[in-house]
């Protein structure tokens, strides 16, 4: 008889053992993460990672963005489940664009964005992740600075519901500014909800359609460009 | 569903301390509620990721980690289940997050 478990296979070796560890789960991404950041700071690059819902006006502020921010010419890394229709957007304003399709995955790793880094060839790099405000903010991709959006269309408590995303960016910016009018939106509740999550955001308003509060954004590269 | 991603690396982080020949019986994972991981949603995802493994029908054990600030200010802790970053004492933002964002496999049971 095993002396373990009292089963009738002798000598048998399936004693339970607890291992304790304490390992980070998401360490393998961390690393990458980690070498990605250094590969950005040794190529002078600066990588800014915008993250927000799907329809929130990502793409449209890239799209100004290439059109008019004359300040340093920047690559974009845009991250979509299916087609490449935001990369093709992207490029007929004239923007150096590729496309990373992640198929079932709803979200940018580091892996994803390493295998990406002989396109770049910018000293900004601006990634635009998976529409989704849940699953982008827990995998680190080296980035800079991260930036939420959030746009007046969505509500002012989204921040609230959604606290992981809006707690880790750097700047949040709301958008379709120009909508404000037509809709009940508060900027003070929304303002609240962001402060809630986030006390420390910097946080600008603005419309990519109309231009207003777009130098707010521009001044912020200019800054992340500088340090 | 970013939670098949984290339990896929659960998966893969875990089956480095697995000795040959050694089966999983159980594990216990610590998410941090500004981890951004749903409980339920990696218990659902868990099954699937460790298929064909040495995890495969271990029974994933998840405990939920509140989140604890530490105010700079009156340098009291203020435990919470909601994400709201504002010490409950003296009402300060300027507050140092202690526990609530971790991912980690705590502990093991191998037979």
């Amino acid at each position: 008889m095993c002396g373990d478990c009292g089963c009738e296979v002798a000598n048998a070796d399936h004693f339970k053992q607890t291992i304790h560890l304490e390992i980070d789960v998401l360490k393998k991404n961390n690393h990458i993460a980690h070498q990605n950041h250094h590969w950005f700071h040794d190529h002078g690059v600066t990588a800014i990672n915008l993250m927000s819902s799907p329809g929130s006006g990502k793409t449209a502020l890239l799209e100004r963005t290439s059109r008019e921010f004359q300040e340093s010419a920047f690559s974009i890394l845009v991250g979509d489940q299916q087609t490449d229709n935001d990369a093709t957007r992207l490029q007929l304003s004239g923007a150096r664009v590729r496309q990373i399709t992640t198929h079932s995955s709803c979200h940018l790793d580091a892996s994803m964005i390493e295998k990406e880094l002989d396109f770049i060839k910018e000293k900004l790099l601006i990634i635009e992740n998976v529409g989704n405000l849940v699953c982008p903010s827990a995998f680190d991709l080296g980035e800079s600075k991260k930036v939420a959006l959030l746009s007046t269309t969505e509500g002012e408590d989204k921040p609230e519901k959604y606290p992981v995303l809006f707690h880790k960016a750097d700047l949040i910016i709301i958008t379709k500014s120009d909508l404000i009018p037509y809709l009940d939106w508060d900027e003070t509740k929304c303002l609240d909800s962001i402060h809630k999550v986030n006390p420390k955001a910097r946080v600008i308003k603005l419309s990519s359609k109309t231009g207003e509060g777009m130098k707010l954004w521009y001044d912020f590269l200019r800054e992340c460009l500088c340090v | 569903m970013h939670e098949l991603s984290i339990a896929k690396a659960i998966v893969d982080s875990g089956i480095q301390h697995v000795k040959q020949g050694q089966k999983v019986l159980s594990i216990h994972i610590k998410v941090g509620v500004l981890s951004g991981v749903v409980k339920e949603a990696l218990e659902f995802a868990f099954p699937e990721a460790s298929q064909g493994t040495v995890f495969e029908n271990s029974r994933l054990e998840v405990e939920k980690v509140a989140l604890v600030l530490f105010c700079k200010k009156c340098h009291k802790l203020t435990r919470s289940e909601d994400i709201v970053i504002l010490c409950q004492h003296c009402y300060d933002t300027e507050v140092e997050i202690k526990e609530g964002k971790e991912i980690l496999i705590q502990k093991m049971e191998v037979e």
